[in-house]
């Protein structure tokens, strides 16, 4: 007698390129041995009805079988026999039975409008429409979400709906498909941000989106930098930052901005201000402080400072914000006469009338700003699209600045001088931030001076940095020259081959470390850990630095000309045969960019 | 076993001495005379285990991830990370990541995902039920990761099974990513077949030109018809310029038709092309040379020319010089004359001058 235990799973085919992975559909059975040391082997009956056999598979002296062919859907009911060396058969096993899974892989959904990233101005309106694959189910509708509320359903293909009036904001958004007998599958989330409107009135005094570096802006207080399309504002925790365009002449303008902060819990506080005297830092501010903040979590402010770094601790006005988190924010700081108002998100949360207006110079005109409190954790503050705008016959002070207005479509384009030809990178270098990082890298060539901007770290089991690549068919090796004073922070930039663009893969890198050592690392498995090893280089202005791939081997090496090289260290890494070798640039941290040249940039893929 | 066992506590006491003197618990002067790993020796449990009970009210586990958790250079934090996944005994795995998903720190994630990696490279059942049981979220997708990419190092068929009998959702997505990226170093067909259950996305569509790239290196007879099949026309043409790339050192001249008649004009193509040249000549300098000669004058030829004579001048640099001697005067042979140069320059060599061909 023996017993017929359990299934063990059910079999797949990943072969043929043309087949569904599911094509095959079966079962694994297993049971007891027969206690009889005279048995040879086993039979198994099938078939479709309980007791009721019509096939039978014989089966060696192992235990189990793997039953192949069964229709999806059906029942199938199995029972074994042993036989021994006179090819009797005993007596029945146990039966058990097997309901063949009509499709194990369920319905998959992909929202595939808007495209992640989309921006609209308000009142906004979308189309939300899911692709959907059915995978044999039956989709009785697919829901369409903005966060947890649902914003509409369809029951049929095309799964589509209009989403009017969007306010101003950060969406996130999910379409769900719901089949069968009520199960439910939900998309990836795609994030949109809808911004409030221009400011209606005469006409643009100024407007900027970054693109051209940090001019006319003025560092004052903390750390500004440009980066991204935006303007990056931080400072010494417990301290003010603040960066100022000086205008003098303007009075009567509204000043729009999108914000954004790093983190979602524990910044104080930062937006823009506005009729600024550059002379002694007086000027009215529109702050959001977020979730968690000491100064009020989720409030808007309007504050009067008196100076660069007081104000008169008591806001102007102040309204609750129901959340800000890391999401941009549009905020507008409106001046008419000694009315001020401040928007958020393109709905008017603050309305003061200030009686300074005329007779304290300060506070009438003057230029704007973007500005911070650091307090109590450190955190950088985001301002990009920036625009003022005059009001309808609006009459401005004499001596305001010509409008400059950067890549906006039939606008005057003012960029700084350059003195050599900045061109994309040429074939075959593609670049590409690898991994999450909080400022987008870019790169490009000069001169066959390679000069890449990257952020994040390499290090751990997963990377973030900006990596300039080509690929790599087998063996081959790249060599470029350094300059290891650019390595100022924390961060780290050399050559590296890489088996994918992923932000766990296999890794092999040589470059210079925050300590001015040359470091090698590498990452043996995927998602593994980085193994890592320091050798100095000494006082010198430039390092030839080459990374060899030698089958599954990595080398590194070093060089003071060029010509004479000598080994830094080899490391064993199996990687796949088409790989990627490049440039790789990381700050050091993710929220800021660290930029390094290469140079005698060679490749032999 | 014992000797196992007893091995590890040393090792465990080297690891843990310096982490417990940083807190006071040095278990060599701990005043109650009960040193801690003389008192995991006395139990005859794994490490972890006879250490899990608390000294001073703090378990060894906290001390552990502190430890990490104070290491703020990624290379240090990440050896610590790897010499506390080396003390777990197996048999502890399971507790020491249930106790690590009560910590939402940051070292507690990174010390999971190593310890879940470590779990699924010997037991990848075990490990896919623990993770499978996590709610989303990015540990349950962390976790999803390391069990199938271990997974797929052991038993491909196996991990694709279970990644794909996962409930939908984006940790499956991401798993499924993760397994399709490691099968493909092998398998890539396998990986196609897995890209092909995701949902159009960039990157599914990463996935599979990565998987069709490895595809082509072994099999580009069979790859190319199928990448020119694709009916989107953007991933089609990826996919296409994936295959004339791998495939370039094994078939330049085939590789340099396809790039030349299934890619339409623009970056891809450029890439293709470039890249093409830069193989083909390894094997083929005059051929891809006499294709580079073809090209009209752009910016993507300087770069092809300069690729061609980078890998020529290399392996011989007369024949290089007699191509461009050959060259009617013009753009192609100025550009070449300059790129030639500073090859050489490059390989150390002097620059022999190499004019353009009498009368032309």
């Amino acid at each position: 007698m023996i017993g017929l235990t359990r299934f063990l799973r059910a079999a797949m085919v990943l072969a043929a390129l043309s087949a569904s992975v599911h094509a095959a559909q079966g079962v694994t059975l297993a049971w007891t041995p027969s206690t009889n040391t005279d048995v040879v082997g086993y039979h198994v009956y099938y078939g479709g009805a309980s007791r009721s056999y019509t096939n039978m598979v014989t089966v060696g002296s192992t235990t189990n079988a793997a039953i192949p062919g069964l229709v999806p859907g059906a029942e199938y009911f199995f029972a074994a026999m042993a036989v021994d060396s006179a090819g009797m058969e005993s007596v029945f096993s146990n039966e058990v039975s097997y309901q063949v899974p009509l499709t194990t892989t369920p319905p998959t959904i992909a929202l595939t409008s808007p495209v992640n990233g989309a921006t609209c101005t308000a009142p906004g309106t979308m189309t939300l429409a899911a692709s959907v694959t059915a995978n044999s189910h039956t989709i009785t509708q697919v829901q369409f979400y903005n966060g947890t509320t649902m914003l509409g359903a369809s029951t049929s293909a095309p799964y589509t709906m209009t989403w009017n009036n969007v306010s101003a904001g950060s969406y996130s958004l999910t379409a769900q498909a719901v089949y069968d007998s009520g199960s439910t599958v939900v998309s990836s989330a795609v994030n949109v941000t809808v911004t409030a409107p221009p400011p209606s009135g005469g006409g643009v005094l100024f407007s900027d989106n970054f693109s051209a570096g940090l001019s006319p802006w003025v560092s004052k207080q903390g750390t500004w930098t440009v980066a991204g399309g935006a303007l990056k504002g931080s400072s010494t925790v417990d301290d003010y930052g603040t960066a100022y365009y000086n205008t003098n002449g303007w009075s009567n303008y509204t000043y729009q901005a999108s914000i954004r902060f790093s983190i979602s819990n524990g910044a104080y506080g930062g937006g823009i201000g506005g009729r600024l005297n550059a002379a002694n830092g007086a000027h009215y501010t529109a702050w959001v402080f977020p979730e968690g903040s000491s100064g009020g979590s989720c409030v808007i402010k309007l504050m009067k400072f008196t100076g660069w770094t007081t104000w008169t601790g008591t806001a102007m006005g102040q309204a609750s914000l129901s959340s800000v988190g890391t999401n941009w924010h549009t905020v507008a700081l409106a001046f008419q006469g000694a009315g001020i108002t401040v928007s958020y998100d393109g709905v008017q949360k603050i309305s003061v009338t200030d009686n300074s207006f005329g007779s304290v110079a300060p506070y009438s005109t003057g230029g704007i700003t973007a500005d911070l409190g650091t307090y109590p954790t450190a955190f950088t503050l985001f301002v990009s699209n920036v625009s003022v705008t005059a009001p309808t016959g609006a009459t401005q002070a004499a001596g305001v600045p010509l409008v400059r207005r950067l890549n906006g479509a039939g606008s005057t384009v003012v960029s700084p001088p350059l003195n050599v030809k900045v061109v994309d990178l040429p074939a075959p270098w593609q670049t590409a931030d690898i991994g999450s990082v909080g400022v987008a890298g870019s790169a490009s060539v000069s001169k066959a001076i390679y000069t890449v901007n990257g952020a994040g770290t390499i290090s751990g089991t997963a990377d973030s940095f900006r990596f300039v690549y080509q690929r790599l068919s087998g063996n081959g090796e790249l060599t470029v020259r350094l300059n290891p004073a650019e390595n100022k922070g924390s961060g780290r930039f050399g050559v590296m081959v890489r088996e994918s663009l992923t932000k766990g893969s296999e890794y092999a890198f040589l470059g210079i470390s925050p300590d001015g050592t040359l470091r090698w690392q590498g990452r043996s498995k995927t998602g593994g850990s980085t193994l890592s090893a320091a050798s100095t280089i000494g006082a010198q202005q430039s390092v030839w630095v080459r990374i060899v791939r030698t089958g599954n081997v990595l080398y590194g090496y070093q060089s003071t000309d060029g010509t004479h090289w000598t080994k830094v260290n080899s490391q064993t890494i199996t990687m796949a045969t088409q790989v990627y070798a490049g440039l790789a640039v990381a700050s050091g941290s993710a929220e800021t960019l660290s930029a390094a040249t290469f140079a005698n940039v060679t490749v032999v893929p | 076993m014992k000797t196992n066992i007893a091995l590890g506590l040393v090792m465990l006491s080297v690891l843990l001495a310096p982490v417990l003197r940083r807190t006071g618990l040095d278990p060599h002067s701990m005043p109650n005379g009960s040193p801690v790993l003389a008192e995991s020796q006395q139990t005859s449990e794994s490490a972890l285990g006879a250490l899990r009970t608390s000294h001073q009210g703090q378990p060894v586990q906290a001390v552990l991830l502190a430890d990490i958790e104070a290491e703020s250079d990624p290379d240090r934090r990440s050896e610590a990370i790897e010499r506390v996944v080396e003390s777990v005994c197996p048999a502890d795995l399971a507790a020491m990541l249930d106790w690590l998903a009560r910590d939402a720190s940051l070292g507690a994630a990174e010390l999971s995902q190593r310890l879940v990696r470590r779990w699924a490279e010997s037991d990848a059942r075990a490990a896919a039920a623990w993770a499978s049981q996590l709610p989303e979220g990015d540990a349950r997708r962390a976790a999803l990761g390391q069990v199938a990419i271990a997974w797929a190092n052991t038993d491909l068929p196996a991990a694709a099974e279970w990644v794909l009998a996962l409930p939908g959702g984006e940790s499956k997505q991401a798993a499924t990513l993760d397994l399709g990226y490691e099968a493909a170093r092998t398998e890539p067909v396998a990986a196609l077949e897995l890209a092909n259950t995701l949902p159009p996305a960039p990157e599914r569509d990463d996935l599979l030109v990565y998987a069709v790239s490895q595809w082509s290196g072994t099999d580009a007879a069979t790859a190319a018809p199928w990448a020119v099949k694709v009916p989107d026309p953007s991933l089609q043409q990826r996919l296409v310029a994936a295959v004339a790339v791998a495939s370039a050192e094994q078939d330049g001249a085939g590789a340099a038709t396809l790039a030349a008649s299934a890619l339409e004009a623009g970056d891809e193509q450029d890439r293709a092309v470039v890249s093409v040249v830069q193989r083909w000549a390894q094997n083929s300098p005059q051929a891809a040379a006499s294709w580079v000669s073809e090209f009209p004058d752009s910016p993507s030829r300087n770069a092809a020319v300069q690729n061609l004579l980078a890998v020529w001048v290399a392996q011989d640099a007369e024949a290089a010089g007699n191509w461009l001697r050959e060259l009617p005067a013009g753009p192609l042979h100025d550009f070449g004359m300059s790129a030639y140069n500073q090859a050489l320059a490059d390989r150390g060599r002097s620059s022999p001058v190499v004019a353009p061909a009498a009368g032309m």
